[in-house]
């Protein structure tokens, strides 16, 4: 029989194995039962040997620490009584705390120690269970309560696995709640400070090499944040480190620096695959091509909602969805991100103000891309950026999605087919545009309205597409229905500019806004333009509704809706691009082309097509 | 005797251990985990008890004898002979030890003593009766197991 009154010396102590523990459970595992009573060390750890476990006993509660400071993969649980001679089992319960071990304690009391009254007994129970006892037993002990120890030991793992996936477990719940904020500040101190605590003690554990960390999901509002962090930072600081900083004071939690450079990165290859398509159209076009940004109200909100699905920010639903958003449905307007909303939360205001800064996003980005400035995007920058001038905004985001949307569109359409047309088109310098009428469009930044000079645009059994000069033909679907522009009050936030009705004979509604000044284009003509749109939806009368044609949306315009979503198929969406600068629209139905100058105002939609 | 009349013999003196409470439940959980790997393990617990808790009764007399009694450590001492006997069952054992440890705690010095005495008497009659029990036992050979009480 073996000396129960163990481990007094180092050398009677068995020597542990580092090795993996999980199997060994239940059997084999490493208990260290402490107790003063030698009549019951010899009786538990043969109640233990019988379940396979194997157990050490130790009558001192020093000697005890020490076995477990020396080795901290020792013993998988300790099992101690709480009356003993020199410690007793809360003091020892606290040391093994202060060993931040991620060891389990069972403290267990005689029965005849607790006291008869029920308030007491809690008392005692609950004292044990704050100083981080995982059970406290009664003795005498039975097998069957000692049988299941083990389970302490795999919750215990379990336990730090889970803070673990608690911090990630937060952004994936970020994922499913509707209305949500990500984590508290606190939790993210609390957790970093517990994770850097896990870290260490994981370093010691024994079996966490199986452990994989979970896969950190970039939900819409994280990745709303991500995208305002960068904003705030401009892509020339947007590094991981400060991104997540800034998403850190946005109270985000549970994630780490790397989580955020592998969503950069992944932002700048989704640009990167867009951009080398995209590329075979923009390239071909000369750095002032420009893409005329028109936006409707609805199909504003629309691009914003395209926009940021096809950044991913958000899953676009079914076409209805896109119907309601084409009503100007307030649900829908919902996931439109904040970004792009530039204030609080989405509503049907801050979707024209959403709608209006896309555009102005789109506009600077375009711009400056047409500047030919080299920006430090955010995307790793490859060659094809280079190529394309990197249209990239520094502080937006949207023109990569543009690019993305553009190219996934192209990529999308396999038919591309050389045009004939090519001389139409022409690429327009930047300074062009800039005299266009103020009236055209309702973009709010006076800055310069750059613009994707586009192709031809055939109606063609409600699909629009877009032809380029240089052959390539991107085709876009059309919506079904277009509403009208209702006016209700929609009106964009920090835009000055107002559309001036007075300038064509069709008035525009007051509560369109349009174009700077200095959009209006040399020759370029509103309403040439806006017919030319017309004559895109006028042409499809088949298709198009009246009071869906866009032009009835002639204070807006026609977004640019030169945006591909990619996993979803947007039947209802209509994508015009349309040219500017005196060449109209060339909106044509069935390859029937229409001619800059044949458009004429009074084609232009007349009042019943009144917003 | 023949082992089956030593074995009757060792179940009728088991019975009236139990009977007369000397032993309660716990001494059969000793029981069943005694087994072949280990087939004294019971007498091997006993053994360890009652040598164990010589050491704690001479403490006990030793702060008796002192004027006052240090009823901090007599409590103490009584408090693990209390656990110990408890561990191998024995219930009359225990008792005592309890109604020792209200003495103590009243600061009851000649009630301690009286206890005390108490607490002897049970603790040296019942090793007398397990030490007849396992020589009864060791006697009448291994693979019987006893019948639980009801």
């Amino acid at each position: 029989m073996e000396d129960v009154r163990v481990a007094s010396s180092p050398t009677s102590r068995k020597v542990y194995n580092n090795e993996s523990s999980v199997d060994q459970i239940p059997e084999g595992l490493r208990v260290l039962v402490v107790d003063g009573d030698p009549t019951f060390l010899l009786t538990v750890a043969k109640m233990l040997k019988t379940l396979n476990y194997e157990v050490t006993t130790c009558s001192d509660s020093v000697v005890a620490l020490s076995m477990l400071r020396e080795n901290k993969d020792a013993f998988h649980i300790v099992m101690c009584d709480v009356h003993m001679p020199v410690m007793n089992g809360y003091e020892l319960l606290e040391c093994i705390g202060d060993l931040e071990m991620k060891i389990p304690v069972i403290s267990y009391i005689n029965i005849f120690d607790l006291v008869v009254s029920t308030d007491d007994r809690k008392d005692s129970v609950m004292k044990g269970i704050k100083l981080g006892a995982c059970d406290y037993l009664i003795k005498p002990l039975h097998l069957e309560a000692i049988k299941h120890i083990w389970r302490y030991v795999v919750l215990k793992w379990r336990n730090s696995e889970l803070e673990e996936f608690e911090r990630f477990g937060n952004v994936m719940d970020a994922n499913r709640r509707t209305t949500e904020d990500a984590v508290t500040d606190e939790s993210w101190r609390s957790t970093k400070r517990r994770k850097e605590e896990e870290e260490e003690a994981e370093e010691r554990d024994v079996d966490t090499s199986t452990l994989k960390k979970p896969r950190v999901v970039w939900s819409e509002n994280l990745h709303k944040q991500f995208i305002a962090a960068i904003n705030q930072l401009g892509i020339d600081k947007a590094v991981p480190k400060k991104i997540l900083e800034l998403m850190e004071l946005m109270n985000v939690s549970g994630l780490t620096r790397e989580n955020v450079a592998s969503h950069l990165q992944k932002q700048a290859l989704v640009i990167h695959h867009s951009t080398t398509l995209t590329s075979r159209l923009l390239q071909s076009l000369r750095s002032s091509l420009i893409i005329r940004v028109l936006l409707h109200y609805r199909l504003g909100i629309l691009l914003c909602r395209l926009l940021t699905i096809g950044s991913g920010m958000v899953t676009l639903g079914d076409p209805s969805d896109v119907d309601l958003v084409l009503r100007g449905h307030p649900t829908a307007i919902h996931h439109i991100p904040s970004e792009f909303l530039g204030a609080s939360s989405p509503s049907g205001v801050d979707a024209m103000h959403c709608m209006g800064n896309t555009s102005v996003m789109m506009e600077r980005v375009l711009q400056s891309r047409l500047r030919g400035q080299s920006l430090s995007g955010i995307s790793s920058g490859t060659g094809i950026q280079s190529s394309m001038g990197q249209l990239v905004h520094p502080n937006d985001i949207a023109g990569q999605v543009l690019e993305r949307n553009l190219s996934v569109l192209n990529g999308r359409n396999a038919g591309y087919h050389s045009s004939p047309q090519s001389s139409s088109l022409v690429d327009y310098q930047m300074d062009e545009i800039l005299d266009l009428p103020g009236n055209a469009f309702p973009l709010s930044t006076p800055a310069d309205l750059p613009f994707l000079q586009s192709t031809d645009v055939f109606v063609d059994g409600g699909r629009l597409e877009v032809k380029d000069p240089r052959g390539f033909t991107t085709s876009f679907e059309t919506f079904s229905r277009l509403h009208q522009c209702r006016r209700q009050g929609y009106e964009f936030k920090n835009v000055d500019l107002t559309f001036e009705a007075s300038q064509h004979s069709n008035a525009v509604p007051q509560n369109v806004h349009c174009l700077p000044p200095e959009w209006s284009h040399q020759g370029f003509a509103y309403n040439q333009m806006m017919g030319g749109i017309r004559n895109v939806f006028t042409a499809n009368k088949s298709t198009f509704q009246p009071e869906n044609q866009l032009g009835t949306t002639r204070a807006s315009s026609m977004s640019l809706a030169a945006v591909g979503i990619p996993e979803v198929s947007c039947d209802n969406m209509v994508y015009a691009t349309h040219v500017d600068h005196g060449v109209p629209v060339n909106i044509f139905k069935q390859g029937h082309e229409a001619d800059d100058n044949e458009l004429d105002y009074d084609d232009y939609p007349s009042d019943d097509n009144h917003v | 005797m023949g082992s089956n009349q030593l074995k009757t013999q060792l179940a009728t003196m088991r019975d009236a251990l139990f009977k007369q409470g000397y032993l309660d439940e716990q001494f059969i959980q000793l029981e069943e985990l005694q087994d072949d790997a280990n087939p004294n393990f019971v007498e091997e617990v006993v053994t360890l008890f009652f040598r164990d808790s010589v050491r704690l009764i001479n403490s006990v007399e030793q702060a008796l004898e002192k004027t006052p009694p240090e009823f901090d450590k007599l409590d103490k001492y009584m408090h693990q002979f209390k656990g110990s006997s408890s561990s191998i069952g024995a219930a009359k054992v225990k008792s005592e030890t309890s109604l020792f440890r209200e003495y103590c705690k009243q600061g009851n010095a000649e009630g301690c003593v009286r206890t005390f005495q108490q607490v002897k008497k049970e603790y040296t009659t019942l090793r007398k009766k397990l030490e007849n029990y396992f020589q009864i036992a060791r006697q009448a050979g291994p693979g019987e197991s006893a019948s639980r009480p009801k």
